[in-house]
C-alpha cells in the first residue's frame, strides 16, 4: 500500500484545482457517468436489496469513480489522485481483524459478509451532547455494562465549568481532556476498564483537541475518529490527526459523512460514493474500520427509506469486495423513551447487519438535543444487532418494510421524547421503572411480531 | 491569582475591539502617556543602565500601561483586561524557583536581582535555528548539551522530513515535531545528560497540535513548552490551547515575549516598558514559570545591538526588582559560527542580561535564520562569561559592554556569515576543527587581558 508520506506529498503537490471545479467539473459529472454506465437506480420498494450482482456493480462503479475523481485537499486546493493499481494495492494489504480494547475487554473487529452469522461489532452509549459531567460517567457506565457492547462511542460534553465548549479554543482542549477522563471513569465503574473508546475524543473538533484528549485516555485502547469532508475531501487538520495516529500505532475509525441530496445526489449516488470512500479510508485516513454514515440533507436521520437503501447497497458492495470492515453509526428522528425510536433503531440496525456491516448506535433525535441521550435504546440496539446476524436479506427486508410503516409518516415531525433526568435516576445511574418497562415491552413486541431472539444481557 | 478559565472567559467575552483600534487607539497612546509621565528615555551612552529609580519607574509605567491596555485576543477580537489588584495578586502568588529537568540534571531557575551573585540559569542550544538533517540535528544537540554549565537545552528546528520540506499545520509538521523531540532525547542520552530539560518544546512545531503530539513522544513534565504572546500585547487561541494542555499535563511553560524595536512599542524606551508589562501577563495568561523576553530590532533582527541591550537590561532590572517571576533572556547575534564577532556579541548581551538580574538562553548565530549555522562553541564561552559576571556591578559591566560593542557594532548590518556546523566541526566525531579551538582560546585570552575576566575551563572541546 502507498505510504502515508506519499499521500501527503500528493496533498501538497498534486494537480491544483479550485473547490468549485472539483465539485461541479469533476465530482458530479464523473458520478453521473458511472451511475449511468452501471445502471444503478434507487428502488424504494426494497430497502434491503438481495442482488449480489447489483452490489458488485455498485462496487465497480465506486472504484471507477474514485480512480477518475481522486480526493480533494481543502487547504492546498490540490487533488490526491490514485491509480487503479494503488487502490487495489490498498484493498489487498489493508487491515483486517484488528483488536480493539485491552485485557478481558479486548474485542476483534470482524470482517462480515451479507447474511453473515458472525455477530456484529456493537459500539455506542446513546450520548450526543451532554450538559453535566455526572451524566457522561453514568451514560457510559450503563452502556458499558451490557455484555454485548464491544466499544464506547463517548458523549460530547457541552461545557466546562459552565463555559460553553468552543471549537479551537482552550475550552475545547479542556473539554476534550475532561470528556475522556470522565469516559474512562465510567468504564472503570462498569468494570470494563479495557473497553475501547472508538470516537476519541467526541468533545474535540480540531487536531490539537483530539491529540490533547488522547494523551489523557488510554493510548493503547482509545482510538481517534477521523473524518473526510463532504464529499471526497479532506483537510490538513484531519491529516494531522492521521499523522499522529500513525506515529502512535493507533487504530483509526475512518468516518465518511455522505449526504443524500448533496453532491452525491440521490441514494444511488450516495451508495457509489460510500464505496469509493472505502479505499480512501485505507489510503488516506489509514483507517482500521470504515465508518460511513449516509444521511439525508434535510432530516439528518439514518432510518429514512432512501438512507436505508443506500446504506444496505453500499455495505453489501464493500463487505463483498473489501477487507476493511464497515461500522456504521445511525441516528433516529424520535427522541428517547418513545416507541418510534425503538422502531427506527431496529430498522437501520437490521439493515446494516444483514448487509455485512457492524453498528455504532448513535443518539436519538438526530443527536442534536442536549441531554436527550439514552443508553437504554442503545442496549436494545445491541440485542437487535445480535438477533439479526445470520438473517437473510429477504427476511430482513420484510421486517424493515413493516417497521417503516410504523414510523415513516412521522419522520417529518417526530416525538422529542424525554430528557435524561426524566427517565434515569441521576443518583444511582439506573433507568426508572417506566423506562425499563418500555424496554422489555419493545423486546417482547419484536420477538412476537418478527421472531427476534434477544439475549438477556442488559444490566437492569 | 485569577484562574486560567477566568482568563479564557475574558478572551471569549471581554470588550470587543478591532485589532487596528487596539494597536493605534489603545496601545500606542497608552504607551506614549506612561513614557511621558515617568520620563523614560533611551540613553545610548549607557547600554547597561545602573539607576534603580529608573528601573522602578519603568516597572510602574509597565503596570499602569497594562491596566489601561490589557491584552488583545486575535481570534475573538476582544480585550482581556486586568485590574491592578489582579496583577498584584499574580505577582504575589506566581511561581518561583521552579525545577527544570530530572535526576542529576535537574536545575532550579533562580530568582535573581540586578548585580546578584547567584549564577544565572544557562539554557544553551541552537535556539530554534534551522537544521537540514536528522544527523546534523543529533550531533549539534549533543555538542550543546555537553556544555557542563548548560542547565537546559533550547532545541533546533528540523526543516525536512525524509527530504520533504516541513510545512506548518500539515502532517509533516506533526512528524517533524515528533522526530525532533526523539532526536533530542537520544542526543542527551549520548551526551550523558538524559535528565536535562528542554525549554523550548517543541521547536519544529508551530501549531498547537504539533506541540501536543510531540509532547507525547518525549517531553516530560520537567521540560517546558515555549508559548508566546504575539507582537504586541496580543494572544491567539492556538497559544491559549497550548497552555490549556500544558496545565492539564502539568508541564512547565517558558512565557515568550517577542518585542520589536521599531514596531508598535516604538524605540527602546517603549520596548523596556512593554517588556515590564509582559511580566504579569506571562503569569496570568501564559501561566509561565519563567518570563522569556527578547527585544529585537525590526530591521537588524539581532539582540546584540545597543538599543536592544539597553531595552532588555532596563526591562530586566524593572522586572527582577519588582516581580517574583524569573527572567531568562533569549538572544540572537548577527555573526555566524567561528567568527570572533559572534563571541563578542554573545558576550555583550549575555553579561548585560546577567548583571541586570536575568538568566540567559544563548546559541542563536547568524540571526538564527541560516540552515546549519549553529555551533556549541560560542554558547559554551557565553555561559562561562555569564557565570563570570554574576555579582559584578552594572557600572563595570556597562564598561565591558561598551568595549565589546566597539568591536562589532559597525559590522552589524553586514556581519561575517561564519561556517556551517559541518564545516567548523568534524560531524562524525562531533569535535570542532583545530582552527576553531584556536579562535576560542584567543578570545578567552582577550577577555582576561582586556577585562580581567578569567574564564573557567569547562569546555569539553578544549
Amino acid at each position: 500500500m502507498l505510504s502515508f508520506s506519499e499521500v501527503i506529498n500528493r496533498a501538497l503537490n498534486g494537480p491544483i484545482c479550485t473547490e468549485r471545479d472539483f465539485d461541479l467539473g469533476i465530482f458530479v459529472p464523473n458520478l453521473r457517468k458511472v451511475l449511468s454506465k452501471y445502471n444503478i437506480k434507487f428502488d424504494p420498494t426494497t430497502p434491503i436489496p438481495s442482488d449480489d450482482d447489483f452490489a458488485d456493480s455498485v462496487w465497480q462503479a465506486g472504484m471507477e469513480f474514485l480512480e477518475a475523481t481522486g480526493m480533494y485537499c481543502l487547504d492546498t486546493e490540490r487533488r490526491i489522485i490514485f491509480t487503479r493499481e494503488e487502490i487495489e494495492g490498498a484493498l489487498q494489504t489493508g487491515p483486517k481483524g484488528c483488536l480493539y480494547g485491552q485485557g478481558k475487554d479486548a474485542r476483534i473487529m470482524p470482517r462480515r459478509y451479507p447474511e453473515d452469522k458472525t455477530p456484529p461489532w456493537c459500539s455506542g452509549s446513546g450520548a450526543g451532547p451532554v450538559s453535566k459531567e455526572e451524566y457522561v460517567v453514568n451514560i457510559v457506565k450503563t452502556y458499558a455494562e451490557d455484555a454485548l457492547s464491544c466499544g464506547i462511542t463517548a458523549p460530547a460534553l457541552t461545557n466546562v465549568d459552565g463555559l460553553p465548549v468552543q471549537a479551537n479554543s482552550p475550552t475545547a482542549i479542556e473539554g476534550a481532556v475532561r470528556t475522556i477522563l470522565l469516559t474512562r471513569e465510567g468504564l472503570r465503574r462498569a468494570g470494563k476498564p479495557g473497553l475501547a473508546v472508538v470516537n476519541e475524543v467526541s468533545s474535540a473538533i480540531r487536531a490539537a483537541e483530539h491529540i490533547a484528549g488522547h494523551r489523557f485516555g488510554n493510548q493503547y485502547v482509545d482510538h481517534l475518529e477521523i473524518g473526510t469532508i463532504h464529499e471526497l475531501k479532506v483537510d490538513l487538520d484531519a491529516l494531522n490527526k492521521v499523522a499522529y495516529c500513525e506515529s502512535l500505532n493507533n487504530l483509526t475509525f475512518a468516518e465518511n459523512g455522505i449526504i443524500i441530496g448533496g453532491f452525491a445526489g440521490g441514494p444511488a449516488g450516495a451508495a457509489v460514493v460510500a464505496c469509493a470512500y472505502n479505499p480512501v479510508d485505507m489510503l488516506v485516513l489509514r483507517g482500521a474500520a470504515q465508518h460511513p454514515f449516509i444521511v439525508p440533507f434535510e432530516k439528518g436521520t439514518s432510518s429514512r427509506r432512501d438512507a436505508l437503501w443506500a446504506r444496505s447497497v453500499s455495505i453489501q458492495a464493500t463487505s463483498r469486495n473489501s477487507p476493511l470492515p464497515a461500522v456504521s453509526p445511525g441516528y433516529t428522528s424520535a427522541g428517547p423513551l418513545t416507541e418510534m425510536a425503538y422502531y427506527e433503531y431496529a430498522a437501520w440496525i437490521i439493515t446494516q447487519v444483514v448487509s455485512g456491516g457492524s453498528i455504532e448506535i448513535a443518539p436519538p433525535y438526530r443527536g442534536v438535543l442536549t441531554d436527550h441521550c439514552s443508553p437504554v435504546e442503545n442496549i436494545f440496539g445491541n440485542g437487535v444487532g445480535y438477533a439479526a446476524a445470520g438473517m437473510t436479506r429477504d427476511d430482513a427486508n420484510r421486517i424493515v418494510l413493516a417497521l417503516l410503516e410504523k414510523y415513516e409518516d412521522k419522520i417529518a415531525d417526530p416525538p422529542k421524547g424525554k430528557p435524561y433526568t426524566e427517565y434515569f435516576d441521576p443518583a444511582n445511574a439506573r433507568p426508572n421503572k417506566a423506562c425499563v418497562k418500555l424496554f422489555y415491552q419493545m423486546r417482547k413486541e419484536f420477538t412476537d411480531e418478527f421472531g427476534l431472539e434477544f439475549k438477556n444481557t442488559a444490566p437492569f | 491569582m485569577l484562574s486560567f478559565l477566568e482568563v479564557v472567559d475574558r478572551a471569549l467575552n471581554g470588550p470587543i475591539c478591532t485589532e487596528k483600534d487596539f494597536d493605534l487607539k489603545i496601545f500606542v497612546p497608552n504607551l506614549r502617556k506612561v513614557l511621558q509621565k515617568y520620563n523614560i528615555k533611551y540613553d545610548p551612552q549607557n547600554p547597561v543602565p545602573f539607576d534603580d529609580d529608573l528601573a522602578d519607574r519603568v516597572w510602574q509605567a509597565g503596570i499602569e500601561f497594562l491596566i489601561e491596555t490589557g491584552l488583545f485576543c486575535l481570534d475573538t477580537e476582544r480585550r482581556i483586561i486586568f485590574t491592578r489588584e489582579e496583577i498584584e495578586s499574580a505577582i504575589d502568588s506566581g511561581p518561583h524557583g521552579c525545577v527544570f529537568g530530572e535526576g542529576k540534571d535537574a536545575r532550579v531557575v533562580p530568582r535573581r536581582s540586578p548585580e546578584d551573585k547567584t549564577p544565572p540559569f544557562c539554557s544553551v542550544g541552537p535556539t530554534s535555528a534551522p537544521v537540514s538533517s536528522d544527523w546534523i540535528y543529533l550531533q549539534a544537540v549533543k555538542g550543546h548539551v555537553m556544555n557542563p554549565l548548560s542547565d537546559a537545552l533550547t532545541m533546533p528546528c528540523l526543516t525536512v522530513v525524509d527530504g520533504r520540506q516541513i510545512v506548518a499545520n500539515s502532517p509533516l509538521g506533526i512528524e517533524g515535531s515528533i522526530r525532533a523531540i526523539l532526536l533530542v532525547r537520544e542526543a542527551m542520552r549520548r551526551a550523558g545528560r538524559p535528565g536535562m530539560a528542554v525549554v523550548n518544546g517543541v521547536t519544529t512545531a508551530s501549531r498547537s497540535q504539533e506541540h501536543i503530539a510531540a509532547h507525547h513522544f518525549g517531553m516530560r513534565k520537567s521540560d517546558a513548552f515555549e508559548i508566546g504572546t504575539v507582537h504586541e500585547m496580543k494572544i491567539d487561541f492556538d497559544s491559549l490551547n497550548k497552555i490549556t494542555y500544558a496545565l492539564a499535563s502539568g508541564t512547565l511553560i517558558f512565557g515568550e515575549n517577542g518585542l520589536i524595536i521599531g514596531g508598535l512599542a516604538g524605540g527602546p524606551a517603549g520596548v523596556a516598558v512593554v517588556q515590564a508589562a509582559y511580566n504579569p501577563v506571562d503569569l496570568l495568561v501564559l501561566r509561565a514559570a519563567v518570563q522569556h523576553p527578547f527585544p529585537t530590532h525590526f530591521d537588524l533582527v539581532t539582540s546584540s545591538i545597543r538599543e536592544s541591550i539597553w531595552a532588555r537590561s532596563l526591562g530586566n532590572q524593572a522586572a527582577t526588582r519588582n516581580s517574583t517571576l524569573p527572567v531568562v533572556n533569549i538572544g540572537y547575534s548577527a555573526g555566524g559560527p567561528m567568527t570572533k564577532m559572534l563571541f563578542y556579541e554573545h558576550a555583550a548581551w549575555c553579561i548585560a542580561s546577567v548583571a541586570s538580574g536575568g538568566s540567559i538562553e544563548v546559541g542563536g548565530a547568524g540571526r538564527g535564520v541560516t540552515l546549519d549555522f549553529t555551533s556549541p562553541i560560542e554558547p559554551i564561552f557565553a555561559s562561562e562569561m555569564a557565570h563570570a559576571v554574576a555579582g559584578m556591578t552594572r557600572k563595570e559591566v556597562n564598561k565591558i559592554v561598551q568595549s565589546l560593542l566597539a568591536k562589532y557594532e559597525d559590522k552589524i548590518r553586514t556581519p561575517p556569515p561564519g561556517k556551517k556546523y559541518q564545516e567548523c566541526f568534524d560531524a562524525t566525531a562531533g569535535m570542532p576543527i583545530k582552527e576553531y579551538n584556536k579562535m576560542d582560546i584567543e578570545v578567552r585570552k582577550e577577555m582576561a587581558d582586556e577585562f580581567g575576566i578569567q574564564l573557567k575551563n569547562t569546555s569539553p572541546f578544549l
